[in-house]
């Protein structure tokens, strides 16, 4: 048996040095998208190709089924801009947005505050009842509304009415009452999932900076406004976004099942308009064009109420 | 520990096979339709079921929608997404577009490859040929129907009205109309209406207009600009302002049914409905409403069956389906049940079919008194012919809920609607 000594020059030892520092850092930056890749992928294939593809077929005419799509430029984007329709339509999405804020924002919200005076039984007595219509089926939800919308002297709001010296209403089908009966049955069924979430930002608030603040004197008003909130706003900033993305959303069976957009388009809205012309006039290019209108609203609306309300919320690190 | 895993292993995959084995032999369509749980879906089940006895090796499942435009939408969203229903009752507005848009299967391949001459001799040539599309049967025709006035005889007594004579005129039911609403505060008139403009062209076509007409130049252009149109929907409209017509779309049956109002004008197709879901003791019915000394002029309702299914084996089971529909016994049940106008005139003589049942229902035999009044039921031509559609639909909607008058709505909608069927041909009969 005989042995080699192999001599390794202080060069060789400084290339493998850098070569095993090079395989560190390759590996050290690689493994980040590594784990990040099959989310990667998904969004890719499921979000991103599908929004390049909207706005391909925003420039085209195309009614889905055949080969042939007419490339038209702009042209659908200048027919939105010029359709009133459009315009009465943009308007009533802010209304429904703003229905929501209220009702599935700062009504949850002020249920939940509100609960904190209460005992644990009771809370749960109450999210208990308030969840209920969350777990109904949004059909089925629906189908009984429309009961209790009835247009005749023996409906329930009808019924409810009356006494106020109001006549029969036809609540789906008047201009006036048909949007907020809507928007009240979409709210109805989510108001108490947000609820649910409120509750549970409102639990999370450590219990130790209260009884601190407790020990420094503060309570009532100033508790509640200078340690409550602050340690809140981060839920409440998420309900608001949730609220604007998917606001529209929560409308569209209650529009679909209840009035189909009408009485002549007095309940629509983006998203329902973005199914009307999609698939029910299968007018992809102009739905895809309003899907990138409805995108860059949207997206505005949450990246300006994301810019000036996250400077005010604190978050725990 | 290893036995019973190798048992569980040797278990799960013959019942894999089993099962394998026992789907390769069953075929399962799918058939869509309108007919929900209040509106024919009972009949639909039982003819299913009966199908499924005698053809053990075919399942259907039956896929209800609520609406005839949501058929024809949801098909166009599955075609493009390469999974077509088999079979698919679509409405008759709805024949041109099928034709010129959807993939079907022509009724004359399916008897070349399959055979059922038979089942489709019952029918009279004149009924069988509405489906003909450029020398094509585009669908098989299935049900038929038109409008009635559906009236509850207890609040026409109850407000002094003679429910032995009913309205027949549009002027009586405004003045049967007024008296119910000035004696009970009632509204005498619920119309069930939709998105399918069936309800309206029932009155625009009876006040003598026409929803298109084929100009000189042999294109087709909106009719319902016409005074005579704007007459229809005025009235209508005008019953809604006074409180003697309920504007409630399809609420209207349900308004008519809980007692809430005299009258109902709806399809024969629903009496079937009407008859299970109402409060009251006894349902009457007369023939639709008459302007002036016109004759009325009613849209034929209902459907044809439309075979889309790709693999032939499956394009078989569909075909054998529809031609179960469409035999006496099917037709039988399918009237009894639902009140559509059968497909086989003569079966409404025979002993063994419908015979004693037209003897002793005398709804039925309004609407087969009015078979010589019915007409076309109008499709708006080309791509954007749904989008026509819709536009005629908020029309009236605006026009109801007092928006507009219906001369500016029906004038407003005619000009979009002339943009968006453009120069399609037509041939001036």
């Amino acid at each position: 048996m005989t042995t080699q000594n192999t001599v390794v020059s202080q060069e060789e030892i400084a290339q493998i040095a850098k070569s095993s520092r090079r395989q560190r850092s390759f590996l050290q930056t690689a493994t980040p998208y590594l784990y990040l890749a099959p989310a990667l992928i998904f969004i890719a294939i499921f979000v991103f190709y599908p929004l390049m593809r909207t706005i391909q077929i925003s420039f085209f005419e195309w009614n889905i089924i055949r080969d042939n799509q007419n490339y038209v430029g702009l042209d659908n984007y200048l027919r939105l801009l010029r359709d009133d329709d459009f315009w009465q339509i943009i308007r009533q999405s802010f209304v429904y947005l703003s229905i929501s804020a209220v009702a599935v924002v700062a009504l949850p919200i002020g249920l939940a505050f509100l609960t904190l005076q209460l005992t644990d039984k009771e809370v749960d007595f109450y999210q208990t009842v308030l969840f209920i219509p969350t777990v109904i089926a949004t059909s089925v939800a629906v189908l009984v509304w429309i009961w209790f919308f009835l247009p005749t002297r023996n409906g329930l709001f009808n019924t409810l009415v009356q006494p106020f010296g109001i006549e029969t209403v036809e609540w789906l089908t008047n201009s006036y009452t048909a949007l907020p009966a809507v928007a009240l049955v979409a709210n109805w069924k989510v108001m108490g999932f947000h609820f649910l979430i409120a509750l549970a930002g409102l639990k999370a608030i450590p219990r130790d900076y209260i009884e601190a603040a407790y020990v420094d004197g503060a309570s009532g008003w100033a508790l509640m406004w200078r340690v409550i909130l602050p340690l809140f706003a981060p839920t409440a900033l998420f309900l608001l976004i949730i609220t604007l993305i998917q606001g529209l959303e929560y409308v569209f069976i209650p529009i679909r099942v209840m009035t189909l957009g009408g009485p002549a388009n007095a309940t629509n809205n983006l998203m329902y308009a973005i199914y009307q012309e999609g698939f029910q006039n299968f007018r992809a290019g102009y739905a895809s064009a309003l899907s990138v209108m409805l995108i860059a609203l949207l997206g505005g609306l949450v990246y300006i109420q994301y810019r000036v309300l996250d400077r005010r919320v604190q978050y725990e690190r | 520990m290893r036995k019973w895993i190798a048992a569980l292993t040797i278990t799960a995959f013959a019942t894999l096979a089993i099962g394998s084995i026992r789907a390769q032999d069953t075929i399962t369509i799918e058939y869509w339709n309108i007919n929900t749980a209040t509106f024919g879906g009972p009949q639909v089940d039982a003819l299913i079921a009966s199908f499924e006895e005698a053809n053990p090796a075919i399942n259907v499942e039956s896929r209800p929608k609520d609406r005839y435009p949501t058929v024809v939408q949801d098909a166009q969203t599955a075609i493009a997404g390469g999974n077509p229903p088999d079979i698919i009752q679509i409405g008759w507005p709805y024949l041109n577009y099928t034709a010129s848009t959807l993939p079907y299967v022509s009724i004359d391949s399916l008897i070349e490859n399959f055979g059922g001459e038979s089942a489709v001799g019952e029918i009279p040539q004149n009924i069988f040929d509405l489906t003909l599309i450029e020398g094509e049967h585009v669908g098989l025709s299935y049900s038929l129907s038109n409008a009635v006035a559906y009236y509850n005889p207890a609040i026409f007594e109850a407000a002094g009205l003679d429910a032995d004579n009913p309205p027949q005129t549009i002027e009586e039911w405004t003045e049967a109309a007024r008296i119910l609403k000035e004696t009970l505060d009632l509204p005498m008139i619920a119309i069930d209406y939709s998105n399918d403009n069936w309800a309206v062209q029932n009155l625009i076509a009876s006040s003598g207009g026409d929803v298109l007409v084929c100009e000189a130049d042999g294109t087709y252009a909106a009719g319902i600009d016409s005074p005579e149109a704007i007459r229809g929907l005025q009235t209508w409209a005008d019953w809604v302002a006074n409180g003697y017509a309920v504007n409630a779309l399809d609420q209207a049956r349900s308004v008519f049914w809980t007692g809430e109002s005299g009258a109902l004008f709806w399809s024969i197709a629903g009496r079937g409905a009407i008859t299970t879901n109402k409060t009251f003791d006894e349902l009457r019915a007369t023939t639709y409403p008459s302007f002036d000394d016109l004759p009325t002029r009613l849209p034929t309702g209902g459907n044809m069956l439309v075979i889309m299914a790709t693999d032939p084996a499956r394009q078989e089971a569909a075909w054998k389906f529809a031609q179960h529909l469409i035999s006496a016994q099917g037709i039988t049940e399918w009237t009894i049940g639902t009140g559509y106008i059968p497909l086989i005139p003569s079966l409404t003589e025979d002993a063994n079919y419908l015979a004693d049942f037209y003897a002793t229902n005398p709804i039925q035999q309004i609407a087969t008194s009015q078979i010589p009044n019915m007409i076309v039921w109008t499709s708006f031509p080309g791509d954007d012919g749904l989008a026509a559609g819709e536009a005629l639909f908020q029309a009236v909607q605006a026009a109801l809920g007092g928006e507009s008058t219906a001369e500016a709505a029906l004038t407003a909608a005619a000009q979009e609607i002339n943009d968006l069927i453009g120069d399609e041909p037509c041939s001036a009969s």
